[in-house]
C-alpha cells in the first residue's frame, strides 16, 4: 500500500515539475497549438490535388477531415512523448536534475512514467480540443456517442504513457539520441495509419505498421467513432495493443536498469 | 576578405567535425523524405494516381513525383541553408565566442559568407540524399545537371543566405532559436507549395507566401527542371527573387549593424 502511495507522489511530483518548468511564456503556446495545426492542414492541402471519392470512409471533405482529425489525435499524443522524451534528455541532463533524480531513492519507473505523463497532460490538450472540435464539426462525435470520449481519452493516455515511458528510457542511454526521434517520427507517421489508410497499403507495409501501438489505438478510436472500421474487428485490436504495451512495459523496465548500471560503471552516474 | 571567408570557413568545419552535429543533418534529410514518401503513398497506393484535373493546371502538366521531388528538395535546401546561417550568431553567443568575433577587425561580409561557403556542402548532401530518393521513387530529373537548372540553385542559395542574415538577427535580438526556425519552416512548408501547387490554399495564404522566397525560388526551379523552359522565359520569378534577396540582404545588415553597437555597450560597457 505505502509503495503504491509512493509511486504515485513521484508521478504527481515530475507532473508539478514539469508544468513548472514549462509553462513560463506566452510563446509554449505556439508548439501546443499553432504548430499542430499549421501540419494539420499542410496534410489537408497535401491530399488536394488527389480525387478522393470512391475510397469508402473518406469519400467527401467531411468523412475526410473526420479520417485526418483523429488521426492527428491520436498521433499528436504519440508524437508529443518522442519530442518530450528527447527535450527531457537535454535539459535535464544539462540542468544536471537527471543526476540527482537517480541518486535519490525515487522508484525508477514512477519517474519515467511521471515524467511521460506530464508531458502529455500539459502539451496535448488544446490540440486535443481542435481534434474534438474538428470530430464535432464533421458530425463523428455526437451528443449521443459522447460517453465515449472518457473512454477514448483513457485509451490515448494508457497507452501514449507506455510507449513515452519506453521512449524516456532509450533516451537515458546517450546525450545524442535525438536520431531516435527522426527515426521513429516518419515510420510511425507513415505506416499507423494516423494520415493514410492503412488498408490500401501493400502487403510489407502493414506487416511493419503493426509494429507501432499507434496503429491498434487508432483503429480502436476509429472504431469507436465509426471512421474507416478496421476489417480485423476490434477483438485482434485490443489484443494486439494489449501485447505492445506489454512488452513496451518490460523493454522500460529493462532498460531502465541497465542504463543506471551503465552509468554508474562508467561514470560517477553522471549523466552528462 | 578572402582571409577572413577562409578563416571563418575552417573554424567552423572543425567545430563541425568534432561536435559531429549529424542529428541536424538527419533531422532534415527525414523531413525532405517525409515530405516525398507521404505523397508518394498517396499517389501510389491510395489512389492508384488519380490525380484532380486542376493538379495538372496548377502544375502547368507537370508529373506529379516530379513535382513533389523538386519541391521537397528545394525545401530542404532552404531550410538548411536558412538554418545554418541563422544560427551562427546566437550559437557564437551561446559558446561564449560572440565577444572576440565583435572585438575582431575582420569585415563581417567575409565571416557571414564563410559560413555560407561551409555550409554549402553540407546543404547540398541534404539536397542530393532527397532528389535521389525521388529519383528512385520516379521522379523524372533528367533536366537536373542543365546550367539554368544549377543557376537557379546557386540563385536560391543566395535568396536563402539573404534571408538567413534576416534571421540571424532576429535570433540574436530574441535570444531564441526554437520558436523562430520552427514557426518559420512550418510556416515555410505549409504556403510556399511544396507538395502541392499553392493555388489550392486560400487567396491570402497565396499572397502571404510571396513574401518567403522559396516561394519564386521552387517555381523557377520547377519550371526550369519539369518545364523545360529557359531561364529568359521566367523573367517574373526571377524578379521576384532577386528583388526579395535585395529586401532581406537590406534589413539583415542594417539590423545586424545597428544591433553590434548595441551588443558592444552592453557587453564591454
Amino acid at each position: 500500500m505505502n509503495d503504491i502511495k509512493n509511486f504515485v507522489l513521484i508521478i504527481k511530483a515530475e507532473i508539478q515539475k514539469q508544468q513548472q518548468y514549462d509553462y513560463h511564456s506566452p510563446f509554449v503556446y505556439f508548439s501546443l497549438l499553432i504548430w499542430p495545426i499549421l501540419g494539420f492542414f499542410e496534410v489537408y492541402y497535401t491530399y488536394q490535388p488527389f480525387s478522393l471519392t470512391g475510397y469508402p470512409g473518406i469519400s467527401n471533405n467531411r468523412e475526410f477531415l473526420a479520417f485526418l482529425g483523429s488521426g492527428f489525435m491520436a498521433y499528436t499524443c504519440f508524437w508529443s512523448m518522442v519530442q518530450n522524451a528527447w527535450s527531457m534528455s537535454s535539459q535535464e541532463r544539462s540542468g544536471g536534475t537527471l543526476e540527482i533524480a537517480y541518486l535519490s531513492p525515487a522508484n525508477r519507473l514512477a519517474l519515467t512514467y511521471g515524467k511521460a505523463l506530464g508531458a502529455l497532460l500539459q502539451e496535448v490538450w488544446m490540440f486535443c480540443c481542435f481534434c474534438v472540435f474538428l470530430l464535432f464539426c464533421t458530425g463523428t462525435l455526437r451528443p449521443a456517442n459522447l460517453f465515449l470520449m472518457p473512454l477514448i481519452f483513457l485509451l490515448l493516455i494508457l497507452s501514449s504513457t507506455l510507449w513515452g515511458g519506453m521512449l524516456n528510457a532509450i533516451f537515458l542511454f546517450s546525450r545524442d539520441s535525438s536520431i531516435v526521434m527522426d527515426v521513429f517520427d516518419t515510420p510511425m507517421t507513415l505506416f499507423s495509419g494516423a494520415r493514410i489508410p492503412v488498408p490500401c497499403f501493400p502487403r510489407w507495409a502493414r506487416v511493419l505498421s503493426l509494429c507501432f501501438p499507434l496503429t491498434y489505438c487508432l483503429n480502436l478510436i476509429r472504431f469507436l467513432l465509426h471512421i474507416q472500421e478496421s476489417e480485423n474487428g476490434w477483438q485482434k485490436d485490443l489484443a494486439g495493443l494489449a501485447l505492445c504495451l506489454g512488452i513496451m512495459a518490460a523493454l522500460t523496465f529493462i532498460f531502465l536498469r541497465k542504463a543506471e548500471r551503465r552509468s554508474r560503471e562508467t561514470g560517477e552516474l553522471q549523466f552528462y | 576578405m578572402g582571409q577572413t571567408i577562409l578563416s571563418t570557413y575552417q573554424k567552423n568545419r572543425i567545430g563541425i567535425l568534432r561536435a559531429v552535429p549529424w542529428s541536424f543533418m538527419v533531422s532534415r534529410i527525414m523531413t525532405g523524405i517525409t515530405q516525398i514518401i507521404f505523397p508518394y503513398f498517396i499517389f501510389r497506393y491510395l489512389t492508384q494516381g488519380n490525380l484532380n484535373p486542376e493538379f495538372y493546371a496548377y502544375a502547368g502538366g507537370a508529373d506529379y513525383m516530379t513535382y513533389v521531388v523538386s519541391g521537397s528538395a528545394l525545401n530542404v535546401l532552404a531550410v538548411a541553408t536558412l538554418m545554418n546561417v541563422g544560427r551562427v550568431l546566437i550559437t557564437e553567443l551561446r559558446e561564449g565566442t560572440l565577444e572576440p568575433l565583435l572585438l575582431s577587425p575582420a569585415p563581417r561580409s567575409g565571416y557571414f559568407l564563410g559560413c555560407l561557403l561551409e555550409q554549402t556542402a553540407r546543404a547540398l548532401l541534404e539536397f542530393g540524399t532527397v532528389l535521389l530518393l525521388g529519383g528512385l521513387l520516379g521522379a523524372d530529373l533528367s533536366r537536373l545537371f542543365t546550367a539554368s537548372s544549377l543557376l537557379v540553385i546557386l540563385l536560391a542559395i543566395c535568396s536563402f543566405f539573404c534571408m538567413g542574415l534576416t534571421l540571424s538577427s532576429v535570433m540574436l535580438y530574441t535570444r531564441n532559436t526554437y520558436l523562430t526556425q520552427n514557426t518559420l519552416f512550418i510556416a515555410m512548408s505549409l504556403a510556399c507549395g511544396i507538395t502541392y501547387p499553392i493555388q489550392y490554399l486560400p487567396g491570402w495564404v497565396q499572397r502571404l507566401a510571396q513574401i518567403f522566397p522559396l516561394t519564386p525560388a521552387v517555381t523557377l526551379f520547377r519550371n526550369v527542371v519539369t518545364g523545360c523552359q529557359r531561364l529568359s522565359q521566367n523573367y517574373a520569378p526571377l524578379l521576384q527573387v532577386l528583388i526579395l534577396s535585395g529586401i532581406y540582404l537590406y534589413i539583415g545588415v542594417v539590423w545586424y549593424q545597428k544591433m553590434e553597437r548595441k551588443l558592444m555597450e552592453s557587453i564591454f560597457g
